[in-house]
């Protein structure tokens, strides 16, 4: 693999790494109380999937791989893969 | 039972049923939908008077809870 | 302040299983309505406690925060807050946690917790935690949360004896304390708060955890089978096949047994009374048009039961997950498979299984295409016209033509519902495509428990709408179909039956007009009428428009011979178009009407779906007239 930062969208079954950025957003960046922050990427924090996390894609739906399903924080989450590439995971790290 | 009493009773029922269902179809389209626009405008007492499926249970007296 | 009835709300994650724990608290004392002006379910419930004093239990809608994206999300965070208007803030909080996952539902629990709210931590699912051999510090946890814990296994019921003493002792306490907390204390956390809040759970499990779980083997290894691209499609189709089997085929003995009651019922009466419009407004009004309702009523409770059961053990969400590829090709949402597969046993409960979808357009265009789903309701009307014009010839093996006939009617349905749902997405809900985002519970056994209220309350429902609505509405089409009565100079014979004089014989004159380009002749137009309250109605209109008197297995076998003589195939085939395309369901439009919450949807759904079937059917026609068929 070229570079270990990739998006999770991009992963295939069995791969994973740990959580740097979502949305756009870098771990400890400062932002302006959420405003302007894309509502998906909030909607995927509150199910935990936040920076430092590790994930794994486990699953990927028939035709065509799309859907996946991740693992993360002990629970499976279903997601598609537009939807994952709002993560951004660092496979060098655990998880992969 | 003759014929005849049997077609007044006959039209009896016939007309209840349609006075029933013209006014659970009126409650839905005209009391609801008002009782709503009064929800909104934070009348709860009178929203509830007209329309009182939507208010099992009665809210505390004292409560503030709706401004 | 002092409260007659202290009020006490479940919140928690999706899947934590709350409403076991709802069930395991309030037993069958429930009651299950709508908040106003949205369809989301509100389900509340009494709890009288050792001491005497009776709680109301309101068991809110999942979610994994506060910030509500869906309606079911906005209506618990309402309710919690005090903002719903016609609710009572409630003065304690149960938030329930999965104990097997408390990584992420902590966070629930903080965040309800900052409200300054009494909350009691019931910590659900014990059994699973300590099978994955998790080891918990409970009282480290209950320190560092600030609130009572409770360890709970709701299938079982372990634990809810101790939940309401921890309730009560809260109740009391709220009772001497000052009011709670003033609504509306509660802002959209940001991005910053969101993460400060998983920190903090993460903090608080490093105490708080002795030894982690273990990962979940059985789930792990039964999705290595249902969530595999090659067994688990061969698995989902097996499971539908099963279902349809089911449906059809056990459903066939209580249905027949329900039809028998019914003529029972019918001849019983019957014979007790005088002949006069009295006895006939009983028998053929209401009893028949009840019982001809009355007999879906196995072929529902089945469905329910396949679909609580594929929900309670974890199976539903991997359904979406499997076929959300295959539906967005269509613009639907993975989650719109459930409602449609419904549909084809009635469009009823299917329309009603549309509130798991969130986005507004997804759910709109699911209702609008429901309906096209090939429902039960028509395979009386099926059977009846491939009986009468279509031979039964062999085709190679076992398959002869009439199946095939009746598997094309099934595809045409198919077809036109996935035609329909792109073309709705590409006009009136034109829109992006809502995110999939959902969890994968793990597997466990359903709760017959569960199960067991789930269908009663189904049966319940069905039972009430049967015996209002479609009861008033039977006896209103009697009414139309029987009065006036032909007057003493007028012509009673085959060729003017006695229906052609009533009101329902008039207005189908009056429409035949506009039916004429379809083949459709005047019988056919007036036994659409009543027809229209239900789609298998049409079969003993049509009986009684041929005046074809006698019980219904005789009457439906002279009707194919009539029907063979009497029309040509253009005319039948056109016929099976409009049943394939109409929207021949009175129930469905209601329905439509008090899940949307407007007229305006069931009227888009008639007008387009009559347009369809008048245009089909007219095609039919024509192409069957110039193909030389008769």
């Amino acid at each position: 693999m070229m570079t270990p930062i990739v998006k999770l969208g991009e992963l295939g079954r069995g791969h994973g790494g740990r959580i740097i950025s979502i949305g756009g957003q870098v771990a400890g960046a400062i932002d302006a109380a959420g405003e302007g922050q894309d509502d998906l990427a909030q909607r995927l924090m509150e199910m935990g999937l936040l920076e430092g996390c590790d994930v794994q894609v486990v699953h990927e739906a028939p035709f065509g791989g799309d859907p996946i399903a991740i693992r993360v924080r002990g629970a499976l989450v279903a997601l598609r893969r537009s939807e994952a590439n709002q993560i951004v995971v660092d496979t060098g790290k655990k998880g992969a | 039972m003759s014929a005849g009493l049997q077609e007044t009773l006959a039209f009896a029922i016939v007309a209840l049923a349609v006075g029933v269902l013209l006014l659970g179809f009126l409650r839905k389209t005209v009391a609801e939908p008002f009782s709503r626009w009064l929800l909104k405008r934070g009348q709860v007492k009178w929203a509830m008077r007209i329309y009182p499926k939507f208010h099992k249970k009665k809210p505390p007296s004292g409560s503030s809870c709706c401004d | 302040m002092a409260i007659e009835t202290p009020r006490v709300a479940l919140a928690g994650n999706p899947n934590c299983g709350k409403t076991a724990l709802f069930n395991a608290l309030t037993g069958g004392r429930q009651k299950v309505g709508n908040y106003p002006g949205v369809t989301v379910e509100r389900k509340e419930g009494t709890l009288v406690m050792p001491s005497g004093r009776v709680l109301s239990i309101l068991d809110l809608p999942g979610t994994y925060s506060l910030d509500a994206s869906s309606p079911d999300e906005l209506i618990t965070r309402d309710v919690i807050l005090g903002l719903q208007p016609t609710e009572r803030q409630p003065e304690i909080l149960v938030a329930v946690a999965d104990a097997t996952n408390l990584e992420r539902n902590l966070g629930l629990v903080l965040e309800l917790k900052a409200l300054g709210k009494r909350v009691v931590l019931a910590l659900n699912m014990m059994d699973l935690a300590e099978k994955r051999g998790i080891e918990l510090d409970l009282q480290a946890l209950a320190r560092e949360l600030g609130v009572p814990i409770v360890p709970t296994v709701a299938v079982r019921g372990q634990g809810i004896a101790e939940l309401i003493r921890s309730v009560e002792e809260s109740a009391k306490a709220a009772e001497s304390a000052e009011a709670a907390a003033a609504p509306g204390a509660w802002k959209k956390p940001s991005v910053a708060e969101i993460r400060a809040r998983f920190a903090e759970v993460d903090r608080i499990l490093k105490l708080v955890i002795r030894k982690p779980p273990k990962p979940a083997l059985w789930t792990e290894r039964i999705d290595s089978v249902v969530l595999h691209p090659l067994w688990g499609s061969l698995l989902l189709v097996g499971i539908l096949i099963v279902m349809f089997q089911a449906i059809f085929t056990w459903a066939a003995a209580p249905a027949e047994l329900i039809e028998a009651g019914v003529a029972w019922l019918g001849d019983s009466v019957g014979r007790g009374m005088a002949d006069g419009p009295l006895r006939s407004l009983i028998v053929d009004g209401a009893i028949a048009g009840v019982g001809s309702v009355l007999v879906f009523l196995p072929q529902i409770l089945l469905l329910f039961l396949f679909i609580l059961l594929l929900e309670d053990s974890g199976y539903m969400a991997r359904a979406a997950f499997l076929m959300d590829r295959l539906m967005s090709r269509v613009g639907l949402h993975g989650r719109a498979f459930i409602p449609l597969l419904s549909s084809y046993a009635c469009a009823v409960p299917g329309i009603m299984a549309t509130r798991t979808i969130s986005n507004r357009r997804d759910r709109l265009t699911t209702i609008l295409i429901a309906p096209l789903t090939t429902c039960s309701a028509r395979l009386p009307v099926y059977s009846l016209l491939i009986a009468a014009f279509i031979p039964n010839t062999a085709l190679f093996g076992p398959i002869r033509l009439q199946g095939v006939v009746m598997f094309g009617l099934y595809l045409f349905g198919i077809v036109a519902t996935l035609v329909m749902a792109l073309v709705l997405r590409q006009s009136v809900f034109r829109g992006p495509k809502s995110p999939l985002l959902m969890e994968l519970p793990s597997y466990k056994w359903p709760s017959v428990r569960n199960i067991v209220l789930g269908l009663l309350e189904r049966a319940k429902l069905f039972l009430r709408r049967a015996g209002t609505v479609i009861l008033l509405l039977s006896v209103v089409l009697w009414f139309l179909a029987a009065y006036p009565k032909p007057r003493a100079g007028d012509p009673v014979d085959a060729a003017h039956p006695a229906i052609t004089y009533s009101y329902a014989g008039r207005i189908g004159r009056a429409i035949e007009p506009a039916l004429r380009p379809l083949g459709f002749d005047w019988r056919i137009s007036v036994a659409l009428i009543p027809g229209f309250a239900a789609r298998e109605v049409m079969v003993s209109a049509l009986a009684t428009v041929y005046s074809i008197e006698g019980d219904e297995e005789a009457a439906t076998g002279a009707l194919t011979d009539r029907l063979a003589k009497d029309w040509s195939l253009p005319v039948a085939l056109s016929l099976l178009t409009w049943y394939v395309l109409a929207c021949q369901c009175l129930s469905t439009l209601a329905v439509t009407r008090r899940e949307t919450n407007s007229w305006r949807w069931p009227a888009v759904m008639l007008l387009y779906m009559t347009a369809l079937a008048y245009v089909g059917s007219f095609a039919t026609y024509r192409l069957a007239l110039w193909l030389g068929l008769h």
